[in-house]
């Protein structure tokens, strides 16, 4: 199962016990970390849902925007800190390619894309497709 | 289970006499002794397009990149013929396919703006649009 995941993430190994879902192109991973499991999320307003206008914005405007609308603050603590959920935000050369919301274990939950979910590490995920995490964003936990 | 032969052909259907007629006037492409693809060869590869797309564009989310891959362009160009196949597909698997069907046929798109990013939305819509349109198989 691992050969068709290590061009794209070559600190991946044993998907098959990280593996959480079966490969669904209903939503992607943006919406996997905001929590939505129906829809493909993505600033392009010709193609995907994105729940801001963010017309005239750059892509990587866009992100900042929605987090800071949505409650979130950018941190640099990628840890687990009691209180908060936490999303990292994966970049290549500055622009966003990938989102992972982390799990009161410490690990993270992503969607690749239209293929699985699984739980990670951060660096089970840097490599040529996502690039590295770029930013780190934390919102207090709803009661 | 793989679609029910969808390449069979059936003059009894309007998807059929398309295919036949692609078929027909690809037999003169070869008269000059030097092969020249046709339409209908498109048909016939139109499984293994859409897998090299998928496969290649697996683990991305940005859909400028998706749509910007050689085999999706070729998808949009070749979508009046290949419509009733992506339509089937899209019965089985709401999925990013609708994209082709919205560059291809730009003024006919059926769904409000409220339904983007919800491929099964989309996919429905395009489905009905298809069915009263005669372009299912």
């Amino acid at each position: 199962m691992d050969g068709r995941y290590r061009l794209h993430f070559p600190n991946l190994s044993d998907v098959a016990s990280k593996k959480t879902s079966e490969a669904t192109e209903r939503y992607n991973c943006i919406a996997w970390a905001f929590k939505d499991s129906r829809r493909h999320w993505w600033p392009n307003r010709r193609r995907s849902f994105w729940p801001i206008q963010t017309f005239g914005l750059s892509v990587a405007d866009a992100f900042v925007q929605w987090f800071a609308q949505d409650g979130w603050e950018e941190t640099h603590v990628s840890d687990v800190e009691q209180g908060f959920e936490k999303i990292a935000l994966y970049g290549l050369q500055g622009q966003p390619t990938h989102a992972a919301r982390q799990l009161e274990s410490g690990l993270w939950t992503s969607k690749l894309g239209p293929d699985i979910d699984l739980s990670h590490t951060l660096h089970d995920l840097v490599g040529p497709s996502y690039g590295a995490p770029m930013r780190f964003y934390r919102k207090p936990l709803e009661a | 289970m793989s679609p029910a032969n969808p390449l069979q052909l059936s003059s009894g259907t309007e998807y059929g006499r398309k295919l036949l007629r692609a078929r027909s006037s690809s037999s003169t492409s070869r008269s000059g002794g030097r092969y020249q693809s046709s339409p209908a060869d498109f048909i016939s590869s139109f499984y293994a397009v859409l897998n090299r797309w998928r496969s290649e564009t697996a683990f991305e989310s940005d859909p400028d990149k998706i749509t910007a891959h050689p085999s999706f362009v070729a998808l949009v160009n070749h979508a009046e013929l290949v419509c009733p196949l992506i339509i089937q597909d899209l019965r089985m698997h709401p999925s990013k396919l609708v994209w082709v069907l919205d560059d291809a046929f730009p003024a006919e798109i059926p769904y409000i703006s409220d339904a983007l990013g919800d491929f099964e939305a989309m996919a429905n819509a395009w489905i009905a649009w298809a069915e009263n349109n005669g372009r299912t198989l």
